[in-house]
């Protein structure tokens, strides 16, 4: 009896030894950036818009999307986000076709991802770290978004331009530059070109759209 | 007795201390490769070894950007099956949209909300000899005691793992928070993974993966239910109540996609690899 109670103060003393040092840990832990700051201020006014009971109604719908489209546009950088989905074909590219490209880019992701965002009922995210870059110049904001009724690890990729700008967003652990870059570089392997490229991406982006519009 | 229970205290201490030091393993490299070209004209902040003092100064963790989407960084699969692949690939395509989705539709028409989520934290609650086994197996000690006491609380207060009343708990020492199986542990022992592969119905995985699969089906305990096919029966209802969450999934990933084959199978690879990390 006596042994086994001495083994318990023994177990008690490891637990209090690992509490003290997961504390440790934790108080070590950074003081929020100027990069989350940003990323806050951004998603904080998305969420609210969606909760705004004045977009409740079906008829403002578009409004809806036009305003969290603002939102994105201003801290989500299309261009770093195009060019590294290309990578090194990208410098190949007509400064027009850049810039086609990276505003058919934007029009697929608003057609899928910042659609899907209108019938969101959650309680937002949490933010729960931040690694930088080894060179220090870009910083990863990392987050759990309430997404029903599961938390979904949802990593911000940024870099510090006039402000602080989104290049990269990571799922799950899937990186949406890396996902593309693989399918574009098959593409631009099997001899297509910039132009037919865009093509491509206008054309899902068309094609998503009047999926969506019949199943609405 | 008294011995065996300090040296009890004394080994879960020693494994406590040696779970943070594997926790290193997710660091990344602190190799910046040059990238003369591939980034050439994208926005490069002047790098100042300041900003790194202060991230190490802070204790940031760290990611390297530059090797990360370098050229010859790309996630490179082996896929050598891919005619094979990009067969059932199809297939599954249409089973999950045109057979599964509308289905799934009729029995959640036909089915409270209550019971499919009963059946689902049920099913769940079942399968936590494979968590609790490949939690041990990677010496994640941490993971495979929070999985224990929410399998203890759920099976109890939880009326047989029906209700998960342990879900909103959140544990006091760190956890990974992601649950683990024998792909995944096969992976942290430092096994790659091998050729990329496409079942029938099952979907994406790999041989390495496949691998776990098999392992993981000897923890279930649906498995050993009498006659196989009344086990088959039971493992594809659990599966097919869950349906629709997948099949969701699957269908804004391949929305988004220029090449939904490729997408589907780097989507994959990179959870994967993201999940063996951690």
């Amino acid at each position: 009896m006596i042994g086994f109670l001495s083994g318990i103060r023994g177990i008690a003393r490891a637990l209090v030894l690992c509490l003290v040092l997961t504390l440790c840990a934790s108080a070590a832990q950074a003081a929020p950036s100027a990069a989350q700051d940003a990323l806050k201020k951004s998603l904080d006014t998305v969420f609210s818009t969606l909760n705004d009971p004045q977009y409740k109604d079906e008829a403002n719908r578009e409004e809806l999307l036009n305003r969290i489209e603002t939102v994105v546009q201003s801290i989500f950088d299309y261009t770093e986000f195009s060019a590294r989905t290309v990578g090194r074909k990208w410098h190949k590219f007509t400064p027009d076709q850049q810039h086609r490209f990276a505003s058919a880019f934007a029009d697929l992701i608003r057609a899928t991802y910042i659609e899907r965002v209108k019938g969101y009922s959650g309680n937002g995210v949490t933010y729960v770290g931040e690694r930088r870059s080894t060179k220090g110049d870009k910083v990863e904001i990392q987050t759990l978004l309430d997404y029903q009724g599961k938390s979904v690890p949802v990593d911000y990729r940024m870099l510090q331009k006039d402000t602080w700008v989104i290049y990269d967003v990571i799922v799950e652990g899937v990186s949406l530059v890396k996902n593309y870059r693989t399918q574009f570089q098959e593409l631009l392997n099997d001899d297509e070109n910039a132009d037919s490229l865009i093509a491509r991406v206008k054309a899902r982006a068309e094609e998503v759209r009047t999926q969506s519009g019949k199943t609405d | 007795m008294k011995r065996l229970t300090s040296l009890l205290a004394t080994a879960l201490l020693v494994l406590a201390m040696a779970c943070t030091a594997l926790a290193d393993r997710s660091v990344p490299l602190a190799y910046s490769s040059p990238e003369p070209q591939g980034t050439a004209t994208l926005a490069m902040a002047d790098t100042t070894s300041k900003d790194q003092l202060y991230a190490q100064r802070m204790g940031l963790d760290t990611f390297d950007d530059e090797a990360e989407y370098a050229n010859s960084a790309d996630s490179s699969v082996n896929d050598p099956l891919e005619g094979w692949n990009r067969f059932w690939f199809s297939f599954n395509d249409s089973l999950y949209i045109d057979v599964l989705k509308p289905l799934h539709k009729g029995y959640s028409a036909v089915t409270p909300w209550e019971l499919r989520a009963g059946v689902s934290n049920f099913f769940h609650n079942l399968l936590f000899p494979v968590r609790f086994v490949s939690a041990i197996l990677q010496g994640k000690l941490a993971d495979a005691s929070v999985e224990s006491a929410r399998f203890i609380v759920n099976t109890t207060a939880g009326f047989g793992g029906l209700m998960n009343p342990a879900e909103d708990k959140k544990p006091l020492i760190k956890v990974s928070g992601d649950e683990e199986d024998l792909g995944q542990t096969f992976g942290a022992w430092g096994m790659g993974e091998g050729l990329y592969i496409v079942w029938p119905l099952l979907g994406p995985s790999s041989l390495r993966d496949s691998a776990g699969m098999v392992g993981d089906s000897f923890l279930n305990p649906v498995s050993y239910i009498t006659p196989w096919h009344s086990s088959l029966g039971v493992k594809g209802y659990g599966e097919f109540n869950d349906m629709d969450q997948r099949i969701t999934q699957y269908e804004e990933l391949k929305k988004s996609a220029i090449e939904p084959y490729l997408a589907i199978r780097n989507a994959y690879i990179q959870s994967r690899r993201a999940r063996v990390a951690k």
